[in-house]
């Protein structure tokens, strides 16, 4: 007993402090002031850092639609700045939404995970202190240009302890670095807790967190294949767990054919991104080298915007339908109790 | 990643890779209202592959159009013109103005301050431009393009409404014409002669681009029945803020035997002509 309350002492202390935090700044008269839709620091664009930044962004914004046509420049801009330029074009905009792909178009854990996996290629050993501190850095660059968005502050924290955890030679389970982080986002930023993102990223991450491997797997043995795209078939399955209620509950729209199209054309972020990563430095140096790193680039940007546009037509590919609080608390409790029944026989099978 | 998956990626790879390389002339004379939503955009290929580009709606729809029949990476439109500053008319021009390579520019500057059209006048400033007026003709293709409004002297006045000093001009090729009016309104539709547009269409005028939307501001009973067109299109964004189309102008040019098209129930409309 004294065992496991010196292990989770720490982490109930920072769930008191959260839910402090949470009730004086977000309950009550004061409830309004939480609501309210605030700008970080790094959107003021009167002031530094914000000029700097705005000016950044809107240097790469010029650039992608100087090289590509819309909505690849819009969708390139998205993926890798988190920039939303939707609102120009619309008709691609719904298209989004009605397959459940809209996601891709802002910067998530993912660019954070895929800037600090480059910058470690380029260091070297991930256990070194100092090779520590320059991902951070980086990786934190990288969060504020693209506005240090709640889902890009989710994935630098995480990251971040992560890596500190594993560089002290401990181990630590994602379920224990995502609560960790939400605390630490919450204690600083109680708003966060009503924000949207914040709410969505969560719980997507928890969905691969706790479903990720096993519904990959299931997948694989059910199709006999270890083709790509069932990777993303069973993160998509698995983020849509948690993702889906808050979803319909928020927007009043679920996607339904979400999982079929997010496997077909998830495999080209990545390409696209690291590729419309490097064309966004290059671009302001040549423009031949960024005229022809747009020519390998837009193929993948138009294969998503074909398959996108092409399963946003048919008349079932989103439905409307809208979920009221008191479903979404039960289904979250339904599904907290699905991961306690699958632990405990896990642990059961293990045991034997 | 396996050797199968590698080989499926490079082939859908390269069937994106081609879209829009085939854009070069089929022989026909293309006429496409793009459905842009609440705006106008309208696409002319001439049968050697030559582009007129007039307007370009309020987002940018149009640009994604054009990427489909003109490879991005060598994107060239031989005239664009804009009908009128208006935003509905202006925003895709301006985005199309920053990746493509323009021939010629056709567009009047009036004393209207947006920052939509200070872009545009920035933007055109890198290629040649040209003011076109009441009377001017040019060719391209052997497509004959007929300005037929503003006067020259019309627009020295101040002008208290944009769509007044709306291009209308008539694209006739061979016996094949188009009349494409911008956002003209009732004044500027009184103010034309249909006599001479008879004169130019033979009494037989094949498509109407319905000014302005299809908005009751537009509707000049004696002008459309005098020009009797055979086929009328309208430019118009589905479950628009203004309720465009007036019901009133599409039963009338129904009911004077014109054949209505409707961009936000047909999408795009494409008319092709040997």
């Amino acid at each position: 007993m004294f065992k496991i309350l010196k292990y989770y002492l720490p982490l109930l202390l920072i769930i008191i402090v959260a839910c402090l935090r949470v009730y004086f700044n977000c309950m009550g008269s004061v409830k309004d002031a939480c609501l309210e839709k605030r700008e970080s620091i790094f959107s003021d664009e009167s002031k530094f850092p914000g000029k700097q930044i705005s000016k950044f962004r809107e240097r790469s914004i010029n650039i992608s639609r100087k090289y590509l046509p819309s909505p690849h420049s819009e969708l390139l801009i998205g993926m890798v700045i988190g920039a939303d330029e939707l609102e120009k074009i619309p008709a691609f905009k719904e298209a989004l939404k009605t397959t459940g792909t809209i996601h891709v178009v802002v910067v998530s854990g993912f660019n954070v995970s895929l800037v600090a996996s480059l910058i470690m290629s380029v260091l070297g050993s991930k256990y070194k202190m100092r090779n520590l501190l320059i991902s951070q850095l980086f990786t934190f660059s990288y969060s504020v240009m693209t506005g240090f968005e709640p889902p890009v502050i989710r994935a630098w924290i995480m990251g971040g302890v992560v890596s500190l955890v594993k560089y002290y030679g401990r181990d630590i389970n994602g379920f224990t670095a995502l609560l960790f982080t939400a605390l630490v986002m919450i204690i600083i930023w109680p708003y966060f807790l009503l924000s949207v993102s914040f709410q969505l990223s969560f719980l997507a991450t928890l969905g691969l967190i706790v479903f990720g491997n096993g519904i990959v797997e299931g997948l694989r043995k059910l199709f006999k294949t270890e083709a790509f795209f069932i990777e993303d078939l069973g993160t998509t399955i698995s983020a849509q767990v948690f993702v889906l209620p808050i979803v319909s509950y928020y927007f009043g729209r679920v996607s339904i054919i979400s999982f079929l199209v997010n496997p077909l054309v998830l495999w080209t972020v990545p390409i696209a991104t690291v590729i419309g990563t490097f064309f966004m430095f290059v671009a302001g140096l040549s423009s031949v080298v960024a005229k022809i790193m747009s020519i390998v680039m837009y193929p993948f940007l138009n294969i998503f915007t074909v398959v996108v546009n092409y399963f946003s037509r048919f008349s079932f590919s989103s439905i409307n339908f809208v979920l009221g609080i008191v479903p979404v608390i039960i289904y979250y409790f339904l599904v907290i109790l699905l991961i306690f029944f699958i632990n405990k026989k896990r642990r059961k099978s293990e045991e034997k | 990643m396996k050797r199968s998956d590698v080989i499926l990626v490079v082939l859908v790879y390269l069937l994106f890779s081609f879209r829009g390389v085939a854009s070069a002339g089929d022989g026909y004379l293309n006429l496409e209202i793009l459905d842009v939503g609440q705006g106008d955009s309208i696409l002319i290929t001439t049968p050697n592959g030559k582009r007129v580009l007039v307007d370009g709606g309020d987002n940018y729809e149009s640009d994604y159009e054009i990427s489909k029949r003109i490879p991005f990476y060598s994107c060239y439109i031989d005239i664009l013109i804009l009908t009128h500053p208006h935003y509905d008319h202006i925003v895709g021009l301006n985005r199309i103005m920053q990746r493509c390579k323009i021939g010629t520019i056709m567009f009047n500057d009036v004393s209207f301050d947006s920052r939509d059209f200070r872009l545009f006048k920035e933007l055109s400033s890198n290629f040649n431009i040209k003011n076109m007026y009441a009377g001017d003709i040019f060719e391209i293709d052997e497509v004959n393009f007929i300005f037929l409004w503003p006067d020259k002297k019309f627009l020295q006045n101040r002008i208290p409404d944009l769509n007044d000093m709306s291009f209308v001009f008539l694209v006739d090729y061979g016996k094949f014409e188009a009349l494409l009016t911008g956002d003209a309104t009732e004044k500027v539709l009184g103010r034309l002669s249909f006599n001479k547009i008879n004169e130019l269409t033979d009494s037989s005028l094949d498509v109407l681009k319905v000014p302005h939307h299809g908005s009751k501001y537009s509707l000049h009973k004696y002008f459309y029945s005098g020009i009797d067109p055979k086929m009328c299109v309208i430019s118009v964004g589905k479950d628009n803020k203004f309720s465009h189309p007036y019901p009133g102008l599409v039963e009338y040019l129904n009911e004077i035997g014109c054949n209505v098209l409707r961009t936000d129930e047909s999408g795009d409309v494409l008319i092709r002509v040997r």
